[in-house]
């Protein structure tokens, strides 16, 4: 349905309507302007806002963090992974030294690390390192001084043989 | 609608003043938020705009708000535009789109349901003197209704269209339209004219 076919009058009244002027009000530009620079300088506001709170949330955090890990050297796991890691050292030790020519280029891929490692915890211990940070250090120790003696130990098995 | 209604409407739409062009040099200094450009463009858009929002909410002051709020809104998504459409075709829809959202904004039962929406005016004056303006003529109706007669018979709308815009069915649009040119027909119609 539309009113050109049924109320012809009427459709002229609507159609003038559409193109009947209207004016908006002079200063309406001016409290768009307003109504923006505000909505700029509360965006901004809460900006500053949200920024502070997450450093504020942060610093708690870090704050809360001291008493989650304690400083180095006390914790139980620090000491697991530093003992098992001086339990293979001393059975390195007592291994024969002498390399196979299958083990070589292995071996010295994990001495380096285990180099690098031990640079690693003296820094460490150096900048009194969280527990949490010397922990995963201590645990790949243990695990390079493994490497190793499994390493040492199949390479004198094929000496011998 | 036949073509001569077409050929009107695509005049009022032209005259309505959103067919005027936004030259490059201007939308991209309105793109990189310079606040004189958007001056500019409220300059040849601000009266059209203005227009269609009173016509569409009937009231000024909630005209200027609705303007207001439209071009709050240009300001933070001229980026996005990238001139798919003309520039005041994309204007015009986000004005109707505002109009609309107010207007969907009221739940109040006589003013969504059709029936209850026109049982408000049975009490009304008819019969008013064919020289009472259109503008005010739509001003009687109630606001969905005003919307719709204004979209479809003005702005050239579809019913598919206005009832997507109101989130309704196309029976919904073309009753609310039906009832209010009916109404609009009894305000413009001399009492005596009427038959008995």
């Amino acid at each position: 349905m539309n009113s050109h076919a049924e109320f012809p009058l009427l459709a002229q009244q609507l159609h003038a309507a559409a193109l009947a002027p209207a004016e908006p009000p002079a200063d309406l530009w001016t409290r768009i302007e307003q109504a923006h620079a505000q909505r700029v300088v509360r965006r901004t506001r809460w900006r500053y806002a949200g920024g502070a709170l997450t450093v504020a949330l942060l610093c708690a955090l870090i704050g809360a963090g001291g008493h989650w890990y304690p400083r180095a050297p006390a914790g139980d796991e620090t000491i697991d992974w530093q003992a098992r890691a001086q339990a293979l050292e001393l059975q390195l030790a007592a291994l024969d030294r002498t390399p196979t020519s299958a083990t070589i280029a292995d071996a010295g891929d994990v001495e380096a690390d285990l180099a690098r490692v031990d640079r690693l915890l003296q820094t460490a211990y150096e900048h009194d390192a969280y527990t949490n940070e010397l922990v995963p250090l201590w645990k790949r120790r243990s695990e390079l001084l493994n490497t190793l003696l499994v390493a040492r130990k199949q390479g004198l098995a094929l000496a011998r043989i | 609608m036949n073509r001569s209604a077409d050929t009107e409407i695509a005049h009022a739409v032209d005259v309505s003043g959103f067919a005027q062009d936004v030259d490059a040099m201007l939308l991209a200094r309105a793109q990189r938020g310079d606040m004189a450009a958007f001056a500019a463009v409220y300059a040849r858009f601000g009266r059209p705009c203005y227009g269609l929002a009173l016509r569409l909410v009937g009231s000024a002051p909630q005209a200027e708000d609705l303007v207001q709020e439209v071009f709050l809104k240009l300001i933070e998504t001229i980026r996005s535009y990238r001139g798919d459409a003309p520039f005041g075709a994309w204007l015009k829809r986000m004005t109707v789109n505002a109009a609309i959202d107010q207007l969907r904004g009221r739940k109040r039962f006589a003013e969504v349901d059709p029936d209850a929406m026109f049982a408000q005016l049975a009490a009304a004056d008819t019969g008013i003197a064919q020289s009472i303006d259109a503008t005010a003529l739509l001003q009687r109706l109630p606001a969905r209704a005003r919307a719709v007669v204004v979209l479809h018979e003005v702005e050239g709308y579809t019913h598919a269209e206005i009832a997507a815009l109101f989130g309704q069915s196309e029976s919904y649009s073309k009753s609310i339209l039906a009832r209010a040119l009916q109404r609009l027909q009894a305000f413009v119609t001399p009492r005596v004219e009427r038959p008995a």
